[in-house]
């Protein structure tokens, strides 16, 4: 009953997620057509940054592998993905009205359980939105008679959920810290940024880059799934999560 | 049930932000009985509640239920499976319905009885297909009081059970709180500023003033051995100290001298015979007076 009362609480915004990655994802790959007559009447400016991305783009959209890697995995299914993540992350206890929340905490069941219920809910919600996206990919592709690999797909997906958990795992955090649920969401955006914003300038901070493990970069140009960046990911999340859990177990009511 | 007491509580301290809500409050609820917690607002019932439940941390003192400690998070969830909690707010989840609630409540207890459940959703007129939002208070009370009373408790803890209600309301709740009582044998723990309904159905009192244990007596002792004294001087009352045990006390106005004793007359009486009062009257005394003159104000 716990996990559906934390599905419960989060299956509006779980659900327009579930509605609208789907539809941008599908609408992303049947528009490969148009982007590639489009992309062979534009002359990119040389010499300009944004020159130099529209050239990087026409490139990537040779193929269509690259054009689906570049439009959404690098860009909009991550974008969103974070987003939803972050929404899916906030509320909870300290969201709920006063007395609402002591009818919660009177119920036989630890804080660290409700929380943990809560925990994995939201994952599961997140891993939802970023797998199911990366699968209409592959079933819409053969419309427009291209294919793209389950295999990849899988792996693009993985990528983007053990970044997306990052950003769900802040603002699970900061559920534990502000009662209103709009400020969970702002700050876990706000990271999410700063890292973006560390990574550009930085030029990727080496392999440790959250940025282009989200993307899948290293998987798209061949070397593999970066294990490495997923484990340190995976275990900030397990961390972020352990001390919001914490901070809501040691507090009075 | 073996032990004596359900509720315990030693020394029980709680400070928020450097303000104590609880200082060296010391309490026995027996096993069986319904107590009222009184208090004025601010006085600590709803933090004592919360410490017995879990929901805060005592700063120092001890305090047990079912002989389980609070402070023990294992402990706290074994307290709450045999606790029904009704808080002052009826916390309720407005996204549900009764039905709803009901279900979501009752995956906790294991010893849920759907037989009590459509007693109360017939004797309270609840609807089971209405949302909760749709509820009013009296409504409310009604659908927390069911929950309270379905899980198969051997401990009810109301906090301001009736606030808000309109008479009628007032007289279901606690009609159907007394016969839940008498026929399962739980214990009642409820606090609540309506003195009436506590004198209708508590049989043991506990009032609690500025965090600390005032009074704490069985209702009927309460009324058997709590009497006002007064005592008429020829001249101003003199300022004396009472030795006899029992004087709660004691107030000078002009020539009257009024005692406030909690184990009768007698002893009273007979030490005031040496201050040669003129007059002597006694009188019984209520619970409101009992209250009054515990939780008054210091000017």
């Amino acid at each position: 009953m716990i996990w559906q009362h934390a599905f419960l609480e989060t299956r509006w915004r779980f659900l327009i997620g579930l509605v609208l990655l789907p539809v941008s994802a599908a609408f992303v790959a049947l528009s490969y057509p148009q982007v590639t007559a489009l992309s062979q009447s534009v002359t990119p400016v040389p010499g300009t940054a944004l020159g130099r991305e529209i050239a990087a783009a026409m490139e990537l959209s040779k193929t269509y592998d690259g054009y689906v890697w570049s439009q959404w995995f690098q860009q909009n299914g991550a974008q969103l993905g974070s987003f939803f993540a972050a929404m899916i992350g906030t509320g909870g206890l300290l969201s709920l009205d006063a007395a609402a929340r002591l009818f919660t905490l009177s119920l036989p069941i630890s804080r660290e359980r409700l929380l943990a219920a809560r925990a994995a809910a939201g994952l599961g919600q997140v891993l939802a939105l970023t797998l199911v996206p990366a699968l209409v990919i592959v079933i819409v592709s053969p419309v427009i008679g291209r294919g793209f690999p389950v295999l990849d797909a899988l792996a693009y997906a993985l990528c983007a959920f053990v970044g997306c958990a990052v950003i769900f795992s802040l603002a699970f955090l900061f559920s534990s810290m502000f009662s209103n649920v709009w400020a969970p969401v702002l700050l876990a955006l706000c990271a999410g940024a700063a890292l973006r914003a560390l990574d550009t300038i930085t030029g990727g901070m080496g392999g440790f880059s959250l940025l282009r493990m989200v993307h899948g970069e290293s998987y798209f140009y061949g070397h593999g799934l970066p294990w490495l960046m997923l484990l340190i990911s995976a275990g900030v999340s397990l961390a972020l999560l352990y001390a919001g859990t914490r901070l809501i177990a040691q507090q009075d009511f | 049930m073996a032990d004596a007491f359900v509720i315990e509580t030693a020394d029980l301290r709680k400070t928020y932000d450097g303000v104590e809500a609880l200082r060296g409050l010391t309490l026995a609820v027996p096993a069986g009985s319904i107590c009222g917690f009184l208090g004025r607002t601010g006085a600590g019932k709803t933090t004592t509640i919360k410490i017995l439940l879990g929901m805060a941390r005592p700063t120092s003192g001890r305090a047990t239920v079912f002989g389980l400690p609070v402070d023990s998070p294992a402990a706290s969830v074994d307290i709450r499976r045999r606790t029904g909690f009704v808080g002052d707010d009826k916390g309720l989840y407005d996204a549900m319905t009764v039905r709803g609630m009901i279900r979501h409540t009752a995956a906790f207890y294991p010893q849920w009885s759907r037989e009590l459940e459509e007693k109360y959703l017939r004797r309270f007129e609840l609807g089971a297909e209405r949302g909760i939002k749709t509820l009013s208070r009296g409504m409310r009370t009604k659908l927390a009081l069911l929950l309270a009373l379905c899980r198969g408790a051997d401990l009810l803890v109301l906090d301001e059970p009736t606030t808000g209600l309109d008479p009628a309301a007032t007289e279901q709740v606690l009609q159907a709180l007394v016969g839940h009582a008498a026929e399962r044998g739980v214990t009642v723990f409820f606090s609540s500023h309506q003195l009436a309904d506590v004198e209708q159905i508590a049989d043991h009192v506990a009032i609690i003033d500025r965090g600390r244990l005032a009074v704490a007596s069985g209702l009927d002792d309460l009324r058997q051995n709590y009497r006002r004294i007064q005592l008429v001087f020829d001249g101003d009352a003199p300022a004396y100290t009472f030795q006899t045990r029992g004087v709660e006390r004691v107030k000078r106005a002009g020539r009257v001298m009024t005692v406030l004793s909690s184990a009768g007359i007698d002893g009273v009486l007979g030490e005031a015979r040496q201050l040669n009062p003129v007059s002597t009257d006694c009188a019984p005394v209520t619970l409101k007076d009992i209250f009054l003159e515990t939780v008054a104000v210091e000017d």
